[in-house]
Formats: C-alpha cells, sequence, structure tokens
C-alpha cells in the first residue's frame, strides 16, 4: 500500500469522523435501533441464563447486521447530499482510499456501538462467558470487519440504484450468510464453552481477507459506473 | 460558451468531459491524453455546489485539496479571496446563502488551478453582484491562459468575453460559431 | 441456418427428455441383491445364497461387491437353481467376510438402454426424483458458471454480449436451481424423514438461490451500462461466497449421508437425463438470450421478473405438502410424482414466461420496425 493511499485514507476517514461528530445523524439512528432489537427479543425469548448462552450468539450478530444497514445507508448518503461524490470522482485520487476511509470509520461507529451494547446484553440475558474472553475480542473484531467490509462495498453500490435504501439489504444479506454463520458459529462456541471456536475464526479471518481484496479491487468499477 | 435548451444535453456533455458519464462511443482527450489521465489539470463546478453542509469553508477545501496532494493552506486561502470569500469564516456551509455556496463551489474547482475549467451554470441562484464578481474573475482566467467550457442559459454576463459559441440540441452540436460572428 | 439448428436442437432435447423420463419412471426389476454368508475364493463354480434372484439368469454376467476394491470381481452365471441361489463360475476373492455383499447383475447394454431403471432397495420409488434432480443442480451450477465467466469478461472487455449472457444464465440458472430446491426437500422427506436438513450442499443451493435473486433484483433496480457493471461486481462475490457458504455449514455438523448410485441401469438413466437437461438447458439459456438480444434491440428494455415466476412456482408444490404431511406411512410412489409434477410446473410456468414474453417483444418489434 502506497503512502499517498494511506494519506487520503487517513483524510477520508477524519472527514467522516467529523462528520459524523457535528451530525451525529449515523450512531444515533444505528444505537437506538440496535437498542430496540435487543429489547424486542428479550421480551420475544425471555430466556434463562443457560438458554441464553446458546441464543446470545445469533441474537447479538442479527442486532447488529440490522444495525449495520441502517448505518451504511446513512454513512453514504452524506456522500450524495449536494453531489460530493462526484467531487471525488472529478479528482485524480484513488477512489480506494474512499472505500477504505469509511470502511474504517464505519468499524469505528458499529464497534463503538458494540463497546456501548455488550453490557446491555449481559445485563438483560444474564450472561457470563464459559470460554475465554479474548477470543470473544477477536471473534468480534473479525465479525464486525466482516460486517462492514461488504456492507460498505454494497451500499455504495445500491446507492447506483433507484430504491436506494431498500436495495442495501437485499444485496447485503446473502453474502453475508456464511459470514453470520461462522460469527454465530464462534460467539456461541466461546460463550458455552463447549466446542473451540479456533476453525471458525480462521473461516471467517479467511472470509474477512477474500472479500476486502475483492471490494478494493472492484470498488472503482461500481464507484464509476454510469 | 455552450448553449441550448433544457434536456439538449449540455451538463451530461460537461459530465462526459470530467469523466462522470462514459460516452456511449468514443474516447474523450484533453489536452492529448484521456480524461481519466488529466484529472488533475481539470476543474469542474456542477449544478449542486459538492460541499459537506457540515463543514467550514476551509475545512472543505482542505479536505479536497488532500485529493489533489495538497497540503499547504496558501492556495486554498488566495482561492477563497479571488471569489470574494474570507478564508477565516467559521461558519459551516449548511449556513451559506446561496451565492456564498456558489462562490465556495467556484473556489473548490479553481484552487489547483486547473488548466480546463469545465462550469455548469455558474449563475444559476445566484445574486447579481456575485455574479458580476464571478464573471471577473474568470475573465481573468480567461486571459491568463485557461480554458473554460462554461454551460449556461443566460446570455447576459459572458457573452462579451466568451471566444466561441457552441449550440446542442438534442445530443447534437448544431452550431459552433466564433464569438465575433455571433456577436454581429 | 439458425432457426433450423434451433428446431433440431428442440427436438433433439425433447427426445432426450422423453426418452429419459421413460427410463426414470418406469418400473425396472430391482438387479442387484445382497448375500449375507462368506464365500471362499474357488476354481471350480460356487453358488450363493442371496436375497432375490428377480432378474438373474444363467448365461449373464454379475459383478460382485466387497468393500476391498480390489477383490471386486465379474463373473459369469452358470445356473439359477432357485429363488435364493446363483451359481457362478468361479471366484478369485474371498467375499463376505466382515459383512454382506451386493451381487450386481451385469445386463448387457442394449438390455440397459431398453427397460428402465431398476428400483433402488432402500428407498423405493423416491429415489427416481434424483434423476431430474442431479441434472438440474449440474445445469444450474454450470449455467451460475457461466454467468461468472460472462461478468469477468464483461469487467474485462466491456462486451454487450458478455453481459446479455451473464443476464440470461443467472435467470435461467435460478429455474434450475429452484426445481433442486423443490424436488430436493420432496426426496428428503421420505430419505431422510425431514423436509429440510441443514446439510452443507443444500444449504449452499440455498444461499445461492438467494444470491442470485438478489442479482436479478439489481438488475432490475439499475438499468443501462450502470446496472451491467455492479450486476457483473455481484456476480464475482456471489461467485467468491460459494466455497465459503459450504465450509460454514460444513463445519456445523449436520452430515446426512449422500447417495452413490452402483447400479449400471440407474446409471445409466441418470447418464440420459443429465444429457437430455443439460441440452433442454442450453435451449432455453439460447432462446433467453435471443429474447434479451431482441429486447435490448427495441429499447434499454429491462430484466423481466424471473423472481415472481419462481416465486409462484414454489407455491403449488406446497400443496402437496399438506397433502401428504399427516401421513404415518409414506409412500414413495407419490412423492416421486410430487416430485416430477413440481419439476415439470417449474419448467413448463418458465417456458410459458418465455412465450409470452417472445410474442409480447414480437409485437413490439414489429411496432418499432425491427
Amino acid at each position: 500500500m502506497s503512502e499517498s493511499l494511506l494519506r487520503l485514507t487517513a483524510a477520508n476517514l477524519l472527514k467522516d469522523l467529523r462528520l459524523e461528530w457535528r451530525s451525529r445523524d449515523v450512531f444515533n439512528s444505528m444505537l437506538f435501533f440496535a437498542l430496540l432489537v435487543v429489547v424486542i427479543f428479550s421480551f420475544a425469548f425471555e430466556p434463562t441464563a443457560d438458554e441464553s448462552r446458546r441464543l446470545a450468539g445469533g441474537l447479538f450478530w442479527v442486532a447488529f447486521l440490522f444495525s449495520t444497514v441502517v448505518a451504511l445507508n446513512q454513512s453514504w448518503a452524506r456522500e450524495l447530499r449536494n453531489g460530493v461524490l462526484d467531487a471525488y470522482r472529478v479528482s485524480p485520487s484513488a477512489s480506494e482510499a474512499l472505500l477504505l476511509g469509511k470502511c474504517l470509520s464505519n468499524f469505528i461507529f458499529v464497534g463503538l456501538l458494540e463497546c456501548l451494547m455488550i453490557p446491555l446484553f449481559v445485563l438483560f440475558y444474564n450472561l457470563n462467558s464459559a470460554g475465554s474472553l479474548w477470543k470473544l475480542a477477536v471473534v468480534l473484531f473479525l465479525g464486525t470487519w466482516a460486517l462492514v467490509v461488504n456492507g460498505t462495498f454494497f451500499a455504495a453500490m445500491s446507492i447506483r440504484t433507484r430504491n436506494r435504501e431498500l436495495m442495501l439489504p437485499l444485496l447485503l444479506l446473502p453474502i453475508s450468510i456464511p459470514a453470520v454463520t461462522s460469527m454465530v458459529a464462534a460467539t456461541t462456541a466461546v460463550l458455552t464453552g463447549e466446542s473451540s471456536p479456533t476453525i471458525h475464526i480462521k473461516l471467517l479471518g479467511a472470509y474477512c481477507v477474500v472479500f476486502t481484496a475483492a471490494g478494493y479491487a472492484m470498488f472503482d468499477m461500481v464507484l464509476n459506473a454510469e | 460558451m455552450i448553449r441550448g435548451e433544457n434536456g439538449a444535453g449540455k451538463s451530461t456533455f460537461l459530465r462526459m468531459i470530467a469523466g462522470l458519464n462514459q460516452p456511449t462511443s468514443g474516447k474523450i482527450l484533453i489536452f492529448g491524453v484521456e480524461n481519466r489521465q488529466a484529472l488533475a489539470s481539470l476543474g469542474y463546478m456542477a449544478h449542486s455546489p459538492l460541499l459537506y453542509d457540515e463543514l467550514s469553508g476551509m475545512e472543505n477545501l482542505r479536505f479536497f485539496a488532500q485529493l489533489y496532494g495538497i497540503s499547504s493552506d496558501e492556495p486554498l486561502r488566495q482561492a477563497m479571496q479571488r471569489v470574494g470569500l474570507n478564508p477565516g469564516l467559521e461558519r459551516r456551509v449548511g449556513q451559506y446563502s446561496q451565492g456564498m455556496r456558489q462562490r465556495l463551489s467556484l473556489a473548490r474547482a479553481i484552487f489547483h488551478s486547473p488548466k480546463l475549467l469545465l462550469l455548469d451554470e455558474p449563475f444559476s441562484n445566484v445574486d447579481p453582484e456575485s455574479a458580476s464578481q464571478i464573471a471577473e474573475l474568470l475573465a481573468q482566467m480567461r486571459s491568463a491562459g485557461d480554458t473554460i467550457l462554461l454551460v449556461t442559459h443566460q446570455l447576459g454576463l459572458l457573452a462579451e468575453m466568451a471566444d466561441e459559441f457552441l449550440v446542442l440540441s438534442a445530443g447534437e452540436l448544431v452550431a459552433r460559431t466564433p464569438a465575433q460572428q455571433a456577436r454581429s | 441456418m439458425k432457426p433450423k439448428i434451433y428446431s433440431l436442437l428442440a427436438v433433439i432435447t425433447l427426445l432426450l427428455i422423453a426418452y429419459g423420463t421413460f427410463l426414470a419412471l418406469g418400473n425396472g426389476h430391482p438387479e442387484s441383491t445382497v448375500s449375507l454368508n462368506k464365500v471362499d475364493a474357488s476354481r471350480s463354480p460356487v453358488t450363493l445364497e442371496v436375497d432375490s434372484t428377480a432378474g438373474f439368469a444363467a448365461g449373464g454376467r454379475v459383478v460382485i461387491d466387497s468393500t476391498d476394491p480390489d477383490a471386486r470381481e465379474t463373473e459369469p452365471v452358470v445356473a439359477v437353481p432357485d429363488d435364493h441361489h446363483i451359481t457362478v463360475a468361479k471366484l478369485e476373492h474371498t467375499h463376505g467376510v466382515a459383512s454382506y455383499f451386493s451381487v450386481i447383475n451385469k445386463v448387457p447394454f442394449s438390455h440397459q438402454m431398453t427397460s428402465p431403471a431398476p428400483m433402488e432397495r432402500t428407498m423405493g420409488d423416491v429415489q427416481r426424483i434424483f434423476y431430474y434432480h442431479v441434472p438440474a443442480a449440474t445445469a444450474a451450477y454450470t449455467l451460475f458458471f457461466l454467468n461468472f465467466a460472462a461478468s469477468i469478461i464483461y469487467l474485462v472487455r466491456r462486451s454487450p454480449a458478455a453481459d446479455r449472457w451473464a443476464a440470461t444464465a443467472a435467470e435461467v440458472g435460478l429455474v434450475f436451481s429452484t426445481v433442486v430446491l423443490i424436488t430436493g426437500p420432496i426426496w428428503g422427506r421420505v430419505a431422510w424423514n425431514t423436509w429440510w436438513a441443514w446439510e452443507p450442499r443444500l444449504t449452499t443451493f440455498l444461499i445461492l438461490w438467494l444470491l442470485y435473486v438478489s442479482y436479478l433484483v439489481l438488475r432490475r433496480a439499475a438499468e443501462g451500462a450502470s446496472g451491467s457493471i455492479l450486476a457483473a461486481a455481484l456476480a464475482v462475490f456471489a461467485f467468491l461466497d460459494v466455497p465459503f457458504s459450504y465450509m460454514a455449514n460444513r463445519l456445523r455438523g449436520h452430515h446426512p449421508p449422500p447417495i452413490t448410485l452402483e447400479d449400471p441401469g440407474m446409471k445409466y438413466a441418470l447418464m440420459v437425463n443429465m444429457l437430455a437437461f443439460l441440452l433442454f438447458a442450453a435451449l432455453i439459456a439460447w432462446m433467453r438470450s435471443d429474447l434479451e438480444r431482441l429486447a435490448r434491440k427495441i429499447s434499454d428494455a429491462h430484466i423481466q421478473k424471473a423472481s415472481r415466476g419462481a416465486m409462484a412456482c414454489i407455491a403449488l408444490p406446497a400443496l402437496f405438502v399438506f397433502m401428504f404431511q399427516e401421513r404415518q406411512n409414506l409412500n414413495p410412489t407419490h412423492f416421486m410424482y410430487a416430485g416430477y409434477i413440481a419439476a415439470w410446473t417449474i419448467y413448463s410456468l418458465y417456458l410459458i414466461f418465455l412465450i409470452a414474453k417472445r410474442s409480447r417483444l414480437k409485437k413490439e418489434a414489429a411496432e418499432v420496425g425491427i
């Protein structure tokens, strides 16, 4: 990765963080949405401590998958307002920096959201993990990246279509099924401590690498598809 | 100067030169190189201002400057002064007036001193004073040797300084007249 | 020239499908049997005790199976003394040391070509769904791969033909994978005793189906050159997704055993059907691609809703679900017919859709004057 790409990525990241800090429209809606999902799930299931270990992995990732969809639509919507994306496209800078910067900023938003929601999960579902916590952290890191990297790419794709907001989940959810399967399996394995999560983590890692590379390779084409 | 009725393809023509739309066939060369390679020497000002509402004027310019590999503030300050804006303005672009936005948008298009400037309706929604100021600036740039392609359906302000008039209709070039001829 | 090849191909395909269906649906004999007794290698004729001798006759040849692949042998039958014994000329190896072994009738090829595939011993008639299920799966995989290849070509060369083929392959592939997804559970209800198992191949196929529905939805939502580029990018992502979904589901750990066909009659029937349905797929894809070209010629006409048709197709076989669900003793033959009817319902609905689209486009073309 060249130095200029890194600098541009950093510029994009800083710009996104600054915009979000001033408007907070992504984070607030995402936070409230995730909160609603958690509350509704706990109303719907009322799990005991033992059951909740089994359920929590699935609930947790479904909640974040949906919140990510809300966030990602917003994060590209602000590039479309006033047509700023065109200003980016007429500049000589690498478009991949835009994708990487957005992936990173979205990763930060969703990661922050997770940090806020985990205590709530523990509270509502009486959770205590049987497995080691650092493994859970690895799963969280890779899982969030897997959601965000594909989500950012497909959000960039869906803003080019007619019914923008509707398209993102339709494109993102089928592609993400294998990642979600691995995340849930790994999280459940750590929480229940019944099996080793290593193989799921490896698969998730491979998924992240492959799809980051694919998104990176094809973003320029998608951005300039007009 | 490019003229034509609504829907004649003026904006699409500019967007194609800027590399935002792909031509159905053929290639676009700017100063002898393909347009996607010549982006650094190109300035583009669209209908919409192409600015972030949540950032101040300087912050906007600073971000876009990084896309052109410019890290010093000096050219940005100059650009703002040339369009008649105060570089120290703290206000966010969301609170700018229409005319100020349009000026900042022009500053965004010229801070990297492009050789070719593409302007899409620079005078729409602009108060007369800003308009004449912008026109004066464009006249300066023209005499400095830069090429300016301008799309408008208001002739008044710039008819005096244009070198050539192109008239588009339904996607076709229907007339290409040197300025003296057009005026007479 | 072209319409001639076209109709020739259509006739060949229809004949092959009819022949394949005859092989698949007819009631052939079970032409293999098992022996529970141990027999030693011998130079002189040996008599094997078997479950049944239906279909076996003196003068034929039998394959005597073994768990050890090297010990598998083919021997001539000298006599069939009664309903439970077969005498073979000699035995090279010892059989049945650890468990039972199969004795398979090696019928002459001419006999195989004219008689239907035998009934499977444990699953009965429902196994016959395989002759439609497996070729449809192969056709779907082939078409999805074609979609991927055409998308790559489009991304590199930007040729409109590649884009047209990508769109066609995805839509026709979706039709075939719908057949796979409906015939699969009908078979599974009898064979696995459940409609749906989260088995890796089945689940991968479901995900693949969802991916290509989203592909067609995207094609409808974004038109023109930009839509083609986006769709091509999505096709690459979908292709990359397949190994991951297979792995992820394998790790979840449900493995109903795969089915292998041993009987040569069954293999032959499968082969004929495979050829027939691959030709069928090629024919439909060709037809669809011609329509697509016509549609694009008329205007920037967008891709029709294939998914709507596919959804409607699910509703029909669902009726069978309610018919059979409460029964204690499942009749494999009923399930077999359900599978065949479901498959043909989908194929014919799609063909009707194509014909309707064709006549509409022809009318439009006449109006425009192409």
